[in-house]
């Protein structure tokens, strides 16, 4: 008998943590993913270990910022399986230098806002085409508490979140009707290499001080674990009903509730 | 096999979303104890799932009495011998859609009791059985009035509110002790309430409230009843622990604009 083709869907950030996590959540599911990171060899690794599945786990380098680049990964996918039916957006940096606005150095700014904004609006640029020509589809976008909250010497961290969120509700409301849903993940600090970054941001002398404060931040007492919020993320892309669009998903042990 | 079962109330049982998560939990083989004000739709819900894997059992209550909610939680605890969660759907709409100052002091009342005072009361008594089992997860109604407001809807809008900050406040008391607490905030719905909100918006003709309330949606149509009862199961079976204290919208980006 011949089996309806597995969905497949791009994730970028797709080499460590979060990113990691939602390939291996999503090619356990038996879809196929196309993985999207700008560091090859960690990119290729991760996906060496992943197990035998029905769906295809194909890497990608690139860089997400770049329109070409974007143009280029989502062609891939058009390639390979003639279509996607999602996209799950987890590429991002942090903080570069911890300082007052003042001091944020302005190609950090550019920086932060190409890498964490423009990537997200470049992706969806080009995957919501293709998304209506299958008459539906699902974009996750990875903001952080610091989307809808503030915190001091985050501040273009904090404008590039706010700006994802902008554009996600955006195009929620546009592409509702064609069947296209567009919601956030909002984690708060993880146990990742941005975590890491986070703690010694906080505390260069004694990073363990600085975890211990971003863990006090959640009602639990610890930090979210990476495969959390790509878990969040997938129920989104993948199985939360169809009224679900638009909305800002925290993973966040209620620090927003605060 | 009777270790890893769940137990779970849910209020507002008979109709509707809540009708809709009692079935969506009962065939994930979760014991349910189905809570309602009405005895016959009870019956009803739990003889179209007498052949699921999960047990349905009912309990009729007013859900803003005090003595009826010790008595339905001590209930699903004699069952069960433990609680893992409480699904609190029971509320009502209206009961007049006029401004403030036209509302009688009784309609507040009760719009507060049941939708309000409700949901203190379900967490109050079913908390300290979800701490002694080492954690549990509460899953509240809102509604897209629990965050924001619309004309004629105070006192319904002030009861949703009101609900938004005793979850919040309980999600933040009891992380610690591995207890989770969150919203689902269901825009209008193809439900007895959605009803009685589209004749309310438009009493002469419904069809034109019903019109209204589609147009809110970036999808153009209501929230099915089992859409918003899907995505409370999934914060009571499924959803990561460290997701607490929110507020999850299903209302096709009405939350957006």
């Amino acid at each position: 008998m011949t089996e309806a083709a597995p969905r497949s869907y791009i994730v970028t950030g797709a080499a460590r943590g979060m990113g990691a996590a939602a390939v291996q959540l999503l090619h356990a599911r038996g879809f196929n993913v196309l993985a999207v990171d700008r560091e090859a060899e960690t990119l290729n690794t991760s996906l060496a270990g992943l197990s035998d599945g029905p769906g295809a786990a194909v890497g990608v380098a690139a860089d997400v910022s770049s329109d070409t680049d974007v143009q280029r990964f989502v062609s891939a996918a058009v390639d390979l399986w003639g279509g996607v039916d999602g996209i799950f957006n987890i590429a991002g940096i942090g903080v570069q230098h911890y300082v007052a606005l003042a001091e944020v150095d302005t190609r950090d700014y550019d920086e932060m806002m190409a890498v964490n904004t423009r990537s997200v609006f470049l992706s969806m640029k080009y995957v919501l085409p293709l998304l209506v020509a299958r008459g539906g589809g699902t974009i996750v976008n990875t903001a952080s508490h610091l989307g809808w909250h503030a915190a001091p010497t985050f501040s273009s961290y904090t404008a590039s979140k706010h700006a994802l969120i902008g554009l996600t509700k955006a195009v929620a409301l546009e592409y509702g009707a064609q069947n296209i849903r567009a919601n956030v993940v909002s984690p708060s600090a993880m146990d990742t290499r941005m975590g890491e970054e986070a703690a010694i941001g906080i505390n260069p002398a004694v990073p363990a001080l600085g975890w211990k404060l971003l863990a006090d931040q959640s009602a639990n007492g610890r930090v979210g674990r990476a495969e959390e919020t790509a878990a969040a993320g997938v129920w989104l892309l993948v199985d939360a009903p169809e009224h679900i669009s638009g909305i800002v998903l925290p993973v966040d042990g209620a620090q927003s509730a605060k | 096999m009777s270790e890893s079962t769940k137990n779970i109330i849910v209020t507002g049982a008979a109709r509707g979303m809540g009708a809709a998560a009692v079935a969506q939990l009962a065939h994930r083989s979760v014991n349910v104890l189905a809570v309602d004000i009405d005895p016959a739709a009870l019956e009803e819900v739990k003889a179209n799932l007498k052949d699921a894997p999960g047990q349905v059992e009912i309990a009729v209550a007013d859900v803003s009495d005090e003595g009826a909610v010790q008595s339905y939680v001590a209930r699903a605890v004699e069952l069960w011998g433990g609680l893992d969660g409480i699904f609190q759907v029971a509320g009502i709409g209206g009961p007049e859609f006029v401004p403030l100052a036209d509302v009688p002091v009784d309609s507040y009342d009760r719009v507060m009791r049941v939708n309000a005072r409700s949901m203190f009361l379900g967490m109050k008594y079913a908390l300290p059985h979800l701490v002694s089992r080492g954690g549990g997860v509460i899953v509240n109604t809102g509604s897209h009035l629990a965050w924001h407001a619309a004309p004629t809807f105070a006192i319904y809008t002030a009861s949703k509110h009101a609900v938004v900050g005793l979850t919040k406040a309980v999600a933040l008391e009891y992380g610690m002790q591995n207890v989770r607490a969150n919203l689902i905030c269901p825009s209008a719905m193809d439900t007895r309430m959605g009803q009685e909100t589209a004749t309310g918006i438009d009493e002469a003709n419904p069809e034109i409230g019903w019109q209204i309330l589609r147009s809110q949606a970036a999808n153009g149509r209501v929230a099915r009843a089992d859409e918003a009862a899907a995505a409370g199961v999934w914060l009571l079976l499924d959803a990561p622990e460290h997701i607490s204290g929110i507020i999850i919208p299903v209302d096709s980006a009405q939350s957006a604009k």
